[in-house]
C-alpha cells in the first residue's frame, strides 16, 4: 500500500492514519502526515483516539467472538462429508461394511493361524476381541450401542493398492458413580483429587 | 478440495464468521444461535463448494444470508424468543455449555460491541471486526469479501475514522460520507 517514487500524491488524513496503524507508512507518508500536522496540531491527538478506540473494539470484540469456540460441529455429521468427492461417502462405507463382515467371521472360521497352542484371547483379531467386548458389554448392561462409524479421512494406500480409511469407532457405554472427581491440589501443591457436589451434575441431561 | 474434516476446518473459521454476524445481524439476534445456524448450513451445503479458494466467499455469503434471514424475522415482528432453532441444527451444531460466568462476559463483550459500531455501515463494521478482532490480513480480507486490496485499504481507514468520531466525545472530527476518490 506504500509508494516511494516522485509521482507521491498525499493521500488523505484518514489513509495516512490507517497506515500508520497498519505499520504500513512510506516514508512520504510520515512526511505528508508531519505536514498536515504542522498545520493542525489536532492530527497527533486523532492519531491517539484513534488507536485508543480500536484497542478497546479489539479487546470486546475478542471476547465476543470467542462464542464461537463453543460452537461445534458434531463429528458423526461433519467428519464423513469432508470435502471428499460425493462417491467417496459410499465407498467408504463398502470399505467398512466389509471390514466388518471379514473382521466378523475370519477369526473364528477355521483360520488356521487361529488354531495351535496359544489361548483365544491372544489369538483372536482386534475385531473379534472388539466384538466380544461388545457382545459382553450388552449382556452385562454396560454397553447401549455401538453408534455409525466416523470416517476421518481417505487416503491412497501407501502401498499403491486400495484405500486406507481412516475412521473412529464409537460406542454408547452408561455407568452409574456414587461420586465425582475433579484435579485440584493440597497445601503443598500436590495433585489430588477433589470430589465435586453430585447436585452440580443434576441439571445436566447431557454433558 | 483439501481434505480436511469439516469440523476442524470449521474451528479455523468460527471466528470470522462471529464477525461478520455481529457486523450484518439485527441488534436483538442472539450470535450463539445465528452461529449454529451458520454450522448447520455448512454441513449441509458443504458439496456445493467447488474449490478450496471458493470456500471463504462462500462461508461468508452463506454466514450473510442467515443474517439477513435474522433481519427479515425481527421484521416480520417474530419475537425472539419464540424463534426456535431449526431442531436439526441442535443436533448438528453441538455447543459446548458454557460456564455461566463465562457466558455472561462473552454476552457482556458482545453487547458493548455492537454498541461501538452500531453506527457504522454494515459493511464498514465488518471489515473493522475482521481486521482488528480476527487480525486477518488486508489481503485475506479482500479475497473472502470478493473486492480489491485498495478498496479494502480504503474502506478500513474509512471505518476507523467513523468509529472514532462515533465513540470521540471530545474530538469533534468532521465525518464524510460515501464517495471519497479511494472507495471503489
Amino acid at each position: 500500500m506504500t509508494s516511494s517514487n516522485n509521482n507521491y500524491t498525499p493521500p488523505s488524513e484518514e489513509i495516512l492514519i490507517h497506515r500508520v496503524i497498519e505499520g504500513d507508512s512510506s516514508r512520504e507518508d510520515w512526511l505528508a502526515l508531519e505536514q498536515l500536522a504542522d498545520g493542525d496540531r489536532c492530527v497527533w491527538e486523532r492519531l491517539a483516539r484513534t488507536l485508543q478506540v480500536e484497542a478497546e473494539l479489539r479487546r470486546d470484540g475478542k471476547h465476543a467472538v470467542s462464542l464461537a469456540d463453543h460452537i461445534e460441529l458434531t463429528s458423526e455429521i461433519s467428519a464423513p462429508r469432508n470435502f471428499l468427492p460425493r462417491w467417496a461417502g459410499w465407498a467408504a462405507a463398502v470399505v467398512l461394511a466389509a471390514a466388518w463382515v471379514v473382521g466378523s467371521f475370519s477369526s473364528d472360521s477355521g483360520d488356521p493361524r487361529n488354531e495351535g497352542s496359544l489361548p483365544a484371547s491372544e489369538t483372536q483379531t482386534a475385531d473379534s476381541a472388539y466384538m466380544q467386548y461388545i457382545q459382553k458389554g450388552i449382556s452385562e448392561g454396560r454397553i447401549l450401542e455401538e453408534l455409525p462409524r466416523v470416517v476421518m479421512e481417505t487416503r491412497p494406500a501407501a502401498k499403491g493398492d486400495g484405500v486406507e480409511v481412516l475412521y473412529v469407532r464409537r460406542l454408547l457405554e452408561r455407568t452409574v458413580v456414587d461420586q465425582f472427581f475433579q484435579a485440584g491440589s493440597d497445601d503443598q501443591g500436590k495433585l489430588t483429587p477433589k470430589p465435586v457436589p453430585m447436585t452440580r451434575f443434576v441439571d445436566y441431561g447431557s454433558f | 478440495m483439501e481434505r480436511e474434516p469439516l469440523d476442524i476446518i470449521w474451528r479455523k473459521e468460527r471466528r470470522w464468521v462471529a464477525s461478520v454476524l455481529l457486523a450484518h445481524m439485527p441488534p436483538g439476534a442472539d450470535l450463539e444461535d445465528l452461529l449454529q445456524e451458520v454450522a448447520l448450513a455448512l454441513v449441509r451445503h458443504t458439496d456445493e463448494v467447488r474449490s478450496r479458494d471458493n470456500f471463504r466467499p462462500w462461508l461468508r455469503t452463506v454466514t450473510l444470508n442467515i443474517a439477513r434471514g435474522a433481519h427479515r424475522q425481527e421484521q416480520s415482528s417474530l419475537r425472539r424468543k419464540e424463534r426456535s432453532l431449526d431442531p436439526e441444527a441442535r443436533e448438528v451444531a453441538d455447543q459446548r455449555p458454557l460456564r455461566e460466568q463465562e457466558a455472561k462476559k462473552a454476552r457482556q463483550a458482545t453487547a458493548n460491541t455492537l454498541k461501538k459500531i452500531e453506527e457504522l455501515p454494515p459493511k464498514h463494521r465488518e471489515i473493522l471486526l475482521l481486521r482488528c478482532v480476527n487480525g486477518l490480513s488486508q489481503k485475506r480480507i479482500a479475497k473472502i469479501l470478493g473486492l480489491p486490496e485498495t478498496t479494502v485499504e480504503s474502506r478500513l481507514a474509512r471505518a476507523r475514522r467513523k468509529l472514532r468520531a462515533t465513540l470521540s466525545t471530545v474530538q469533534a472530527v468532521p465525518v464524510h460520507d460515501e464517495g471519497q476518490p479511494h472507495d471503489q
